[in-house]
């Protein structure tokens, strides 16, 4: 155990999670994700993939076993300047303040002074294909395409080593969806955080992914462990290939052995 | 234009056609009943004292509307504080929360002699009167808009590391907004009665507030100026009341996402 710690960023050793009189929500989950991998996790609802990404976050304490990130529990390693941002499901963005404003939150909330983060926020608000005009209104004139670009702006924008998404475009249409994927792979593959992307949808996690671990139900648990090897930069013409499917195939069929 | 004379039509028109039906029966009800004008004065004879005595009832809406104002604004800024602190601890919310329900169910006129007793008559112990009960719908409003905020921006702020401080101020306060006016707007019809109520107790120093009127003018039974009286007492509780409606549609269309 100790000698993983130092080649996985993420080391996740014989995790639970269980409230009293309830069945356990996770049990024996373990995997390492090494720096900078791009990692979907998917399951059937209800397997504790949300849970999983919580206690990554330290929202949530694991009763049983620990996570480390980057050899420390998550919430000393929040403490102590690790950068890791989360994604939720909603675009969770404060409907007072404008796009701008709710993306400076993170350094409002650190008291950084606003002339060291303008220039930032108004590039990644660029990065995340919104304009200068979009900056200035408020949630409720925004598409939800468009709100949650402007939630992924927010987590970018603490330049994060580790970024936790759970289904962040589930709410979105197909096209919109596909979009998405594709620039947020082209941000990563320029900045190299270490992904952990929660979905449902198997296509999404195959296209975006090095790895895909499919989740088991009650109590969750790793079920399968598949590689994803693709070379990046990966465009939408992937999806067209065969070898995509096969992927989709496989994974399918393990996520359906799950429920079975 | 158009939209003009059927905004008119749809909700003028209506409560304007229920006025002149109900003073046309009042009129021909005392004229065919011969009724005493002591009793009940025929909408002219109201109409007549109204004009003559001008001055007067205008000195008295601009005083109890004084008082109001000032007993509304000091429960919207204690209500508001003190729903601050009941929002940091369920301990704080359980140990007080029974004295703020006194507020609400003590009979205003069994305390306000003890106002007076305390306080000496005039101004300020009207104001008080005022202030005690239209304190509590911005107390009961306040905390329930504090404690209900969306659990992901909860996890957001957490994610952030931001203070109890930061959160109440960036997070639980401006969300709390809509509900702090749906208070308001409850609490500013109620501070005007609450004027008017202190002034039959505390009001015979200036002389001048409309409750003060109606206290004198019923012995004397002068029933047409009584009439009279009571409804600028009444317009006084409607222009204070939609006063702060529009203040509060302003902000929430502005900020939010329109209604509370």
């Amino acid at each position: 155990m100790m000698i993983s710690t130092d080649t996985a960023f993420i080391h996740a050793d014989q995790v639970g999670l269980s409230f009293p009189g309830a069945p356990d929500v996770l049990a024996g989950v373990n995997f390492d994700i090494p720096k900078g991998q791009f990692v979907s996790i998917v399951g059937p609802s209800g397997c504790g993939k949300s849970s999983l990404l919580r206690v990554m976050s330290g929202l949530q304490t694991a009763t049983a076993g620990q996570i480390l990130l980057d050899g420390r529990s998550p919430g000393n390693a929040r403490e102590n300047n690790l950068r890791s941002a989360f994604v939720f499901q909603d675009p969770t963005l404060l409907p007072w303040r404008t796009v701008r404003s709710n993306v400076s939150l993170p350094f409002e909330l650190r008291d950084r002074p606003p002339a060291e983060y303008r220039n930032h926020v108004r590039e990644t608000i660029d990065l995340v294909g919104l304009t200068e005009h979009d900056a200035d209104k408020r949630p409720r004139e925004l598409s939800g395409g468009m709100r949650m670009r402007a939630s992924l702006a927010r987590a970018l924008v603490t330049n994060p080593d580790l970024m936790l998404m759970d289904e962040p475009f589930a709410p979105l249409d197909d096209i919109l969806r596909q979009q998405l994927n594709e620039e947020i792979l082209r941000i990563w593959s320029d900045q190299k955080w270490t992904a952990v992307f929660i979905t449902h949808n198997v296509s999404e996690a195959v296209f975006l992914s090095q790895r895909v671990l499919v989740m088991h139900p009650r109590p969750g648990r790793i079920a399968a462990d598949l590689e994803i090897p693709f070379a990046y930069p990966r465009t939408s013409d992937l999806r067209a290939t065969a070898e995509f499917a096969e992927l989709i195939g496989q994974v399918s069929h393990e996520l359906r052995r799950t429920v079975e | 234009m158009r939209t003009l004379f059927r905004w008119f039509v749809t909700y003028i028109l209506p409560p304007l056609g229920a006025f002149f039906t109900v003073v046309i029966l009042w009129h021909f009800a005392t004229v065919i009943f011969d009724i005493k004008r002591y009793i009940l004065p025929g909408p002219l004879l109201v109409a007549e004292a109204g004009v003559k005595n001008l001055g007067e009832l205008w000195n008295g809406f601009l005083m109890t509307g004084a008082e109001a104002i000032v007993g509304f604004a000091a429960s919207l800024c204690v209500g508001t504080l003190v729903a601050c602190l009941f929002s940091q601890s369920p301990v704080i919310r359980r140990s007080l929360f029974p004295y703020a329900i006194f507020l609400q169910t003590v009979p205003i006129v069994a305390i306000a002699p003890l106002i007076v007793i305390w306080f000496g008559t005039g101004f300020q112990s009207v104001v008080l009167v005022s202030f005690i009960i239209s304190l509590f719908p911005i107390i009961t409003n306040a905390t329930a808009g504090l404690l209900q905020v969306d659990p992901d921006l909860l996890d957001l702020f957490r994610l952030n590391n931001a203070t109890r401080w930061q959160t109440l101020l960036k997070l639980r306060l401006p969300s709390a907004v809509p509900s702090i006016i749906t208070g308001a707007r409850i609490a500013s019809g109620v501070a005007v009665i609450g004027a008017i109520v202190g002034e039959f107790f505390a009001g015979y120093v200036s002389r001048k507030g409309l409750g003060y009127l109606i206290l004198q003018t019923a012995p004397q039974l002068k029933t047409d100026k009584l009439f009279a009286t009571v409804i600028a007492s009444t317009i006084l509780g409607l222009t204070i009341f939609a006063l702060v409606s529009l203040i509060g549609n302003l902000i929430l269309n502005r900020w939010y996402d329109g209604e509370a």
